[in-house]
């Protein structure tokens, strides 16, 4: 009890300590207003691919084109009159693709589902040919499948069944729609049933990783603020092994302040879904935050040192915990960076239990590591 | 003391804790480039492509000739990758981000698209989008559910119409028939379109895109990494100075120089590791074909400008924000949002109109443009005098504010 009181002093006195600059307070002011500012940006019109749509006035072609622009989508569509100008569109890379149909798109379709040897008909203009454009022709293909369709049923019937004299075409299509089939194939659901993702949500999803390293970023820098007091002779009245405290209070003040304001910029940005979820993984994530900063403080004895250290430490985060990119490469290292933890407990309740083992290890290193390197510094000193 | 003792000592300054920053940022270096060289070679079939897990009746007979026929003749084969897992597998999979998203088949899902009464698959993506491609995949979900359903309309309406004419002599090959002419045409869709890819001209293609953004962002946190020359105490050495006749715009000279220098020179060792490492292997980058450590080196030194602008900006922000915990955080956020909004985590073209222009004008915007065009070798005229611009302001801020602090403390 007296060991928490006296942690609790600390704590106190370095909030005042922080506080006491009005440029630490202006910063954490800044983060709850710049983060829904920025998502409110994020959610005007936004698309991974922007494509060019040239009809050239053929009617199916116009039906295709007015259905594709028409559709919600991450493929933002632009109508443009003319070939020309959606090919310079292209290569002005206004847009990343031109699907342009031509003139005689009809008779083309038409051909297209009779002859075996399929000739193109639909011009794709693109600088490159990546992923997203392979896939966007899926929804192409989708598009202009109805009229494809048609065509093939109309083939087959004349075909196989019956000839263009027995059945008039005018008849034959009310054989194609009255027996539609009934509802969709797919439905789309989102994770724990939660429906509410708008399509530039992904754009905004990093917030909450970046937000996350803003935090870590907190601590370390309470460490280095730490390392530099120590440098300077201000911690000399504590044995070398009771440092930690000061360390601890330092870091815990700077990461609790930052991970407060976090809270505050997720609640104001709408990005809060369990409040509980939310409350207990932003909890174990300071205390797991703090401990690995303290980590650095036990290894690190030069703020120097631990400061070029850590733009190492941004881009582990950033390539390796699922912020951007979800890439399974050098899992061993993810497992060591707490933002791994804390973004997939967001998500899956299960990581909160791995969240408190995680600390649980971490406590035990620091512990371990803060006695082992200051009795071998105390040895050396006897020795030397 | 004279300008030319205070260059000398900050010389030395830099001097002394380079090596540190040196080994660390070689660590760095390399670390993400064995991470990028994993994603790029290796198995990077496997690696790139979009994987989904496939649950519930995943043993129907006609759904395995289906997967069966995507995974051999169907042109998505090497953008999508499908993996049969158990409900509880997959789930933890899209909690972890190992798959994009799983798709749920029910009991009888092909018997009754036979039926025409379509109980659907589901396409469970995670709530917590971390990538674009779960939401590609949901489109083409639906785009494949319409497809499914007019091919449906097909062969019912032919199935009525035989009814109707009295034609069902061998209905049943007819209707195997016609559901064998829609898979081919699903198969063979890529022959509808003509492709021309024009080439990236004057503009990058997505790996060269991703190499700036790299450069950009290592320039961004680079700051932080030399945060020991610039963290103050107090300003009691810049008052001893000012009042020994060093000026502020000549300490703040001095200090730029020392920070310039390292930064350049880090930029120089790695660009030399570089080009070695590309001379031999271009990673399927087409701005890397044919370079090499001259080529490395010479880009570098093309990209000056930009490195003047940034280490200027770096140096403002430390000027301006008071201690240790300020000055880190304000250096972290400045950096990690400049980086995202101008387009080095993201292709700025995914934003919306008005955040890409607006992050156009911005010093990353600027900086990025011109690293992009050096890189494709276009005309950097318009982004060269921006650089310069912004590296003047950022410059004559950082002396203001100095002296601005230097004078309110003595006064």
């Amino acid at each position: 009890m007296k060991k928490l009181k006296k942690l609790m002093l600390w704590y106190h006195m370095f909030n005042k300590r922080l506080l006491h600059k009005y440029s630490f307070i202006l910063i954490l002011v800044l983060v709850p207003i710049l983060v829904p500012v920025a998502k409110l940006a994020m959610s005007e019109d936004s698309s991974i691919l922007k494509v060019a749509l040239v009809s050239n006035e053929s009617k199916s072609a116009e039906e295709i084109v007015k259905s594709l622009s028409n559709k919600k989508s991450i493929i933002k569509y632009i109508v443009f009159d003319t070939e020309e100008a959606a090919r310079k569109s292209v290569r002005l890379q206004e847009t990343d693709a031109a699907w342009i149909f031509s003139e005689n798109f009809d008779e083309e379709l038409s051909e297209y589902a009779k002859d075996r040897s399929k000739k193109p008909i639909i011009s794709v203009v693109e600088r490159e040919d990546n992923i997203a454009q392979k896939l966007s022709r899926i929804q192409l293909f989708g598009s202009v499948f109805p009229h494809l369709s048609y065509e093939l049923f109309k083939g087959f019937i004349y075909k196989n069944i019956l000839s263009p004299d027995e059945i008039p075409e005018r008849y034959l299509k009310n054989y194609y729609a009255t027996d539609s089939a009934d509802g969709d194939v797919v439905e789309i659901k989102t994770f724990n049933d939660q429906r509410t993702n708008s399509d530039s949500d992904f754009l905004t999803a990093p917030f909450r990783g970046i937000l996350s390293i803003l935090i870590i970023f907190a601590g370390i820098s309470g460490i280095m603020m730490f390392l530099t007091d120590q440098a300077s002779g201000k911690y000399d009245w504590l044995t070398p092994k009771k440092r930690i405290i000061p360390a601890f209070g330092l870091c815990f003040s700077a990461v609790s302040m930052t991970g407060l304001v976090v809270f505050l910029a997720l609640i104001f940005s709408g990005f809060i879904k369990n409040l509980l979820i939310e409350v207990i993984a932003l909890f174990l994530f300071i205390i797991a935050s703090t401990l690995f900063s303290l980590f650095f403080a036990v290894v690190f004895r030069s703020a120097g040192k631990l400061g070029a250290m850590t733009p190492f430490l941004i881009l582990l985060m950033i390539v390796l915990c699922p912020i951007f990119f979800s890439i399974d490469v050098l899992k061993g290292i993810t497992l060591l960076l707490p933002p791994y933890y804390y973004l997939n407990a967001i998500a899956d309740s299960k990581f909160l239990i791995y969240m408190v083992i995680y600390i649980i290890a971490l406590y035990l290193i620091v512990t371990a590591l803060n006695c082992i390197l200051n009795n071998r510094a105390r040895n050396s000193s006897y020795l030397g | 003391m004279n300008k030319k003792t205070y260059l000398g000592l900050q010389l030395k300054k830099t001097a002394k804790i380079y090596p540190i920053i040196l080994i660390i940022t070689f660590i760095t270096v390399v670390l993400v480039g064995i991470a990028g060289a994993m994603l790029l070679k290796g198995d990077s079939e496997n690696k790139t492509r979009i994987k989904i897990g496939l649950v519930g009746e995943t043993e129907d007979s006609y759904l395995n000739i289906g997967l069966t026929a995507w995974e051999n003749l169907d042109s998505s084969r090497y953008s999508i990758e499908f993996q049969k897992q158990s409900g509880e597998e997959a789930k933890s999979d899209l909690a972890e981000h190992k798959i994009s998203g799983y798709i749920y088949i029910p009991k009888n899902f092909v018997k009754d698209i036979f039926y025409g009464r379509n109980t659907p698959a589901t396409y469970v993506m995670s709530d917590k989008l971390t990538s674009f491609e779960s939401i590609m995949v949901s489109e083409i979900a639906m785009s494949i559910s319409d497809i499914v359903v007019n091919s449906q309309n097909s062969i019912y309406g032919m199935q009525l119409l035989a009814f109707d004419y009295d034609k069902t002599a061998d209905l049943d090959k007819k209707i195997n028939m016609m559901n064998l002419s829609y898979i081919e045409e699903i198969i063979k869709r890529e022959q509808m379109f003509d492709i021309e890819e024009m080439g990236v001209a004057d503009s990058v293609t997505m790996g060269g895109y991703y190499i700036a953004g790299i450069i950009l962002f290592l320039m961004l946190i680079w700051g932080i990494s030399c945060n020991k020359l610039f963290l103050k105490h107090d300003l009691s050495m810049a008052k001893v100075l000012y009042s020994r006749g060093l000026k502020s715009f000549w300490q703040i000279f001095c200090e730029y120089i020392s920070f310039f220098a390292v930064t350049f020179a880090t930029f120089f060792v790695f660009s030399v590791i570089f080009g070695i490492i590309v001379e031999g292997n271009d990673f399927g980058v087409l701005e890397l074909k044919n370079s090499g450590v001259f080529s490395c080196m010479g880009y570098i030194f093309k990209i000056i400008p930009v490195i003047l602008m940034i280490t200027a900006m770096e140096m403002l922000l430390y000027e301006m924000a008071e201690g240790t915990i300020n000055s880190i955080i304000l250096q972290f956020i400045v950096a990690v949002t400049l980086a995202y909004l101008s387009g080095c985590f993201y292709p700025n073209t995914f934003f919306p109109e008005s955040v890409q222009n607006f992050a156009g004008i911005l010093p990353s915007g600027v900086g990025f443009s011109y690293l992009r065009k050096c890189m494709s070798k276009g005309s950097v005229i318009n982004e060269l005098v921006w650089s310069l611009s912004y590296f003047i302001l950022f410059f004559t801020s950082t002396v203001f504010v100095r002296k601005y602090k230097t004078k309110g403390d003595t006064q």
